[in-house]
């Protein structure tokens, strides 16, 4: 079984690596915008596909799909204010609770499944790429943030500074040809005002919903040994 | 009929935790005792107690993959494949049974999760919708359907597997009484025509005791009978907990005869016969007139009134509530009754002011008002929606009630939460009150507890209007009835008139007695009518 | 719109987007930009299902006046000037720059939406699963899952408000009233997928290998079509390896007009545009005449 995944990893590496070559001298121009989507589908492409064969139980399934449909409404619920949204916060909590890969699948799909009520667009990738990886490193350093409450909003504010840090780089790659520092440094200073007020809606939200979410997955794992 | 599968001395205890920790307490809980009971291939069984008295636990011993977490002695034997489609489990609320996003894909779960054949899966799925007459749902996104739909979805989700036993856990209750109906239909139809042995729970027993071939009653742990539907009609004395749930009928006869000749009369239709050759010996005199109730109309000032009201939710969308009106006076209580996208759950948000009629006013007490409105309180048909914190404590601290209660209001079963919603509701001095389906999936003390506290409201001059799909609650506890049809109120009339000239919305008293006695409303006018006093048993 | 495009199988529908995006996103060339900008309007044109919201309309337009002018303003490369704002060049290149991002990403969110439309949910799934069934699985919970939960919202907020425990109009209010609901959420969400999960598990979840049923077939013209666009796409895509169709905005803008390569490339790539709605539109004219004919 994990030979096979194995294998069928390595072959989607290859491919993509080769895809990822030609289309550098294919587009050369834009061989950034190429290289830098290519990263992002490919690596949400393998944690897919590694998912898939881990063994998980039943419950913790379902509770993926739940907190992946709370982040999703979350985005419906504060529409109205900019930039102030739950889902991070629901994707870190996800990746604490339920492991790194689960952190992972929520946050790409909240992006690509948000994305088809409030529109996809180049950016979906990027999005979901820098959603999953919050989600990930969250269940890296699941043990230390979920022992101190500083720690975790520490993280939220990191969070919201690394969201809007990543998709700064997509505003540059798509509106110049290369990376230029000069544009970044720009685009991340006008970003500022959003970059503050996910990271404080991540604190808002993590302090929000942590204590509830904290005590029903206990009491799963307790009452139904998930 | 071979037996399909026995339980023994089978006995069942959980581990609770404390309330405050979190922690197991180490003390065990027995929640069965010493059950012993035979499900036979081909019938149909029901099972039936009072609320909380371990049904859904012994139906979920039943299914290996859905046995809970605690102390189980005794011998459970399937005498089976122990293949999971092999018994089908439909629980009791619609929308959380439903995994995927499509009916098409709802009904190919099961099997896609037995790893069966694409090919394969398409000829049951095919097969059962065809049988199950949902071929018009088939691509249709799941919450598109009404409760009662996604019911029978759930059900041929079940049957899409191939089972041989199915296990139903109160699947109507959350059904308005139609599309309950319906349901049990199709039940009825699966266990003659397919011969699918069913083991059911169910509040309805007038519906299901009349195609039940077996019977066992669940008391103090342990199945205290086990019997046919006329044996358990004979042998249920008088003040047991499922008594009033009995089919009306069979009450009515036992009671007029200790032991009656021949079978009992289960359904309206038998009942009817047997009233008539006891009409036919008594020979009475019929029509007592009856002093119609005062229904205020004239006397006092309406609190609540409107007129005229519009209402669509969309520009493009039908109209749903069409100059609908309804004059409430100070302590009365009105019950309105209509089927389902009547539009009656829209004029009670019209009313409570959580949607603005595009149309037509409303006044509170003469006054026009708009915005806001704290003397009006509003109980929504889903009363979890009114919880917003995670213990009772802190949901009645919200509105300045002190209660130390540390339970988790979704832990309360559905009386409590109700009553624990009213009491939120009634923390605020309220001069109106609307409820939506106030009784549903209630058990008749839970109702009766209800009716106390509506009783209570009356008294200090609150004036109800409630929305309900139950005919007999209405009748015990309303002044004026009327039935919301296609956007409006038709016949808003003093109960009696209301239900005495209904022939189809009306109590299963009245549909028993029409044309044979008049002015029957209620049980208690049967016997009144018949001379059998209350009190005797 | 579906029911033209019902039958095309999900894989035909993932590739042809993929040939088109991948030229649509990662060409500078003008032409080949405005193409395909013409293409998704065709596109979006033919399964024009009513209006659309006008809001929408209005905040694009804005989107593109945006992106059209911010690049002059900011960046003064180039040799032609027009004309001096606050001391600052406004070239000419810079404008045409400016012009040619706003036109490919009109076309490039153009070719979204009509992605969106095409991948329908049960499309999305079964592609899913051909990489993941267990995250195909999960796609599909939250399909179901979404609108349940921003309709029991709603309700949530309405009785709320009703109770008058929901704040008033300010911002800030809102904004707490909204965390409340949301933490409500939280907890019903939790307290019904107890529910889920056990009617998984009575269908036998988690018991065995899973197969992932679904009702697609290649036909004929599915692979027609996915040879089509993989063989234009390659076309299009060899051609631009080659450095024959390549622009220079800056200092100046230089491009061929002349070669052959330019106008092959153009032409196969307005053919890979138009081969979607081309398709659909036959299928209309194919179902309105057979329509018309049954009704003689």
């Amino acid at each position: 079984m994990a030979r096979a995944v194995v294998i069928k990893q390595s072959i989607a590496v290859f491919l993509s690596a080769g895809l990822v070559l030609l289309g550098v001298f294919a587009f050369k121009e834009r061989q950034y915008a190429w290289i830098s989507m290519a990263i992002a589908l490919v690596s949400v492409l393998l944690v897919g596909m590694g998912y898939d064969h881990k063994q998980s139980h039943l419950r913790r399934t379902v509770l993926i799909a739940v907190m992946t449909g709370l982040s999703v409404m979350g985005r419906f619920l504060f529409a109205m204010v900019p930039g102030f949204k739950p889902m991070t916060a629901v994707i870190v909590l996800t990746g604490m609770y339920l492991g790194g890969e689960a952190g992972f699948l929520c946050g790409t799909f909240t992006a690509v499944l948000s994305n088809f009520y409030f529109g996809q667009g180049p950016w979906t990738p990027f999005q979901m790429f820098a959603f999953g990886f919050l989600g990930l490193l969250a269940g890296v350093l699941a043990r230390w943030l979920k022992k101190s409450v500083l720690l975790l909003c520490m993280y939220g504010v990191f969070a919201g500074i690394l969201y809007s840090a990543m998709m700064d780089i997509w505003t540059v790659l798509w509106s110049r040809e290369t990376f230029e520092p000069a544009a970044y440094r720009a685009a991340v200073l006008a970003a500022i005002p959003f970059s503050a007020a996910y990271a404080v809606s991540n604190v808002i939200f993590l302090l929000l919903i942590r204590r509830p979410f904290g005590r029903k997955m206990n009491r799963m794992i307790r009452k139904y040994h998930v | 009929m071979g037996t399909l599968l026995s339980l023994q001395n089978v006995s069942f205890g959980y581990y609770p935790t404390d309330e405050r920790t979190g922690e197991p307490t180490g003390e065990i809980c027995q929640v069965l005792s010493d059950i012993s009971m035979d499900i036979r291939e081909g019938g149909y069984h029901v099972l039936c107690g009072a609320t909380g008295c371990g049904k859904s636990t012994l139906l979920r011993l039943c299914k290996k993959e859905l046995v809970p977490v605690g102390k189980l002695d005794g011998t459970i034997r399937w005498n089976g494949a122990e293949d999971p489609g092999e018994i089908g489990f439909v629980m009791q609320n619609p929308g959380d049974q439903a995994v995927t996003d499509k009916v098409w894909h709802e009904l190919a779960f099961g099997a896609e999760n037995v790893g069966m054949e694409p090919g394969e899966i398409r000829r049951r799925v095919a097969e059962v919708s065809s049988y199950f007459g949902i071929g018009d749902w088939y691509d249709r996104r799941i919450t598109e359907l009404s409760g009662g739909q996604l019911q029978i979805v759930n059900l041929a989700a079940a049957v899409v597997m191939n089972p041989r036993l199915l296990i139903l856990d109160e699947p109507t209750s959350q059904l308005d009484p139609i599309a309950a109906i319906d349901f049990l239909r199709i039940l009825e139809k699966l266990n003659r025509e397919m011969g699918i042995t069913i083991l059911i729970v169910e509040h309805r027993l007038e519906e299901v005791l009349p195609t039940a071939d077996r019977v066992f009653y669940l008391e103090n742990k342990t199945i205290a009978f086990s019997g046919t539907p006329d044996e358990l009609m004979r042998r249920i004395p008088a003040d047991s907990v499922i008594y009033k749930a009995l089919p009306l009928a069979g009450r009515v006869a036992c009671r007029l005869e200790k032991d009656p000749e021949g079978s009992i009369p289960l359904t309206i239709r038998a009942g009817r016969s047997f009233l008539e050759a006891e009409c036919r010996l008594q020979r009475q005199a019929l029509s007592r007139s009856r002093k119609d109730m005062n229904d205020g109309e004239g006397e006092t000032a309406p609190v609540l009134t409107c007129r005229g009201l519009w209402f669509r939710y969309g520009r493009m969308e039908p109209d749903v509530v069409r100059g609908a009106e309804v004059n409430l006076y100070p302590g009365e209580c009105v019950c309105l009754l209509g089927g389902n996208g009547s539009g009656k759950t829209t004029f009670l948000k019209l009313l409570a002011g959580i949607l603005t009629p595009q149309e037509g006013t409303c006044r509170l007490l003469g006054e026009k008002i708009k915005g806001s409105r704290p003397q009006i309180g509003y109980l929504p048909q889903d009363v979890e929606t009114m919880f917003v914190t995670d213990s009772v404590h802190r949901e009645m601290k919200l509105v300045g009630i002190p209660d130390d209660r540390l339970t988790h209001p979704y832990d309360l079963s559905g009386g409590e939460k109700q009553q624990l919603a009213l009491r939120k509701l009634l923390a605020a001095e309220r001069r109106v009150l609307l409820l939506d389906e106030p009784g549903k999936g209630l058990d008749a003390s839970a109702k009766e507890q209800l009716g106390e506290l509506l009783n209570r409201e009356k008294e200090k001059g609150t004036a109800i209007l409630l929305v309900t799909h139950d005919c007999e609650f209405a009748a015990a506890y309303a002044d004026r009835c009327g039935l919301f049809f296609h956007g409006a109120v038709v016949s808003l009339e003093e109960k009696r008139t209301f239900f005495g000239r209904n022939r189809f919305y009306t109590t299963a008293a009245a549909r028993l007695a029409y044309g044979l006695y008049e002015g029957v409303l209620t049980e208690e006018d049967l016997y009144r009518e018949l001379g059998v006093s209350e009190e005797e048993p | 719109m579906t029911e033209w495009t019902d039958r095309l199988h999900p894989i035909t529908i993932f590739i042809y987007f993929v040939c088109v995006m991948t030229v649509a996103m990662f060409t500078r060339h003008p032409f080949l930009q405005v193409v395909s900008w013409a293409g998704s309007l065709i596109l979006n044109r033919t399964f024009a299902t009513g209006r659309g919201k006008a809001g929408e309309f209005a905040w694009r337009i804005v989107f593109f006046l945006g992106v059209m002018i911010v690049n002059p303003l900011v960046y003064h490369n180039g040799v032609t000037v027009l004309f001096y704002l606050n001391g600052a060049r406004i070239t000419l290149e810079a404008v045409i720059f400016g012009v040619v991002m706003a036109v490919t990403l009109a076309g490039v969110l153009n070719w979204c939406r009509g992605l969106t439309r095409f991948m329908t949910s049960d499309r999305l799934i079964y592609l899913l699963g051909r990489i993941s069934p267990k995250a195909a699985l999960i796609c599909s919970m939250v399909l179901r899952f979404v609108p349940d939960y921003r309709r029991k919202a709603v309700q949530i907020r309405q009785v709320q408000q009703q109770l008058g425990l929901y704040g008033g109009g300010s911002l800030p209010e809102r904004i707490r009233g909204e965390c409340r609901v949301f933490s409500a959420m939280v907890t019903w969400s939790f307290e019904h997928s107890v529910n889920t999960a056990d009617s998984m598990q009575a269908r036998g979840f988690g018991c065995g290998k899973r197969t992932v049923y679904h009702e697609y077939h290649m036909t004929c013209r599915d692979v027609l079509l996915i040879l089509l666009s993989l063989g234009l796409s390659v076309g299009v895509i060899s051609i631009h390896t080659t450095n024959k169709i390549q622009v220079l905005y800056y200092p100046e803008i230089r491009m061929d007009m002349a070669d052959p390569w330019v106008w092959t490339c153009v032409i196969c790539y307005l053919l890979l545009c138009l081969l979607l709605p081309g398709y659909c539109g036959l299928r209309a004219l194919g179902r309105s005449v057979a329509g018309g004919r049954e009704d003689k």
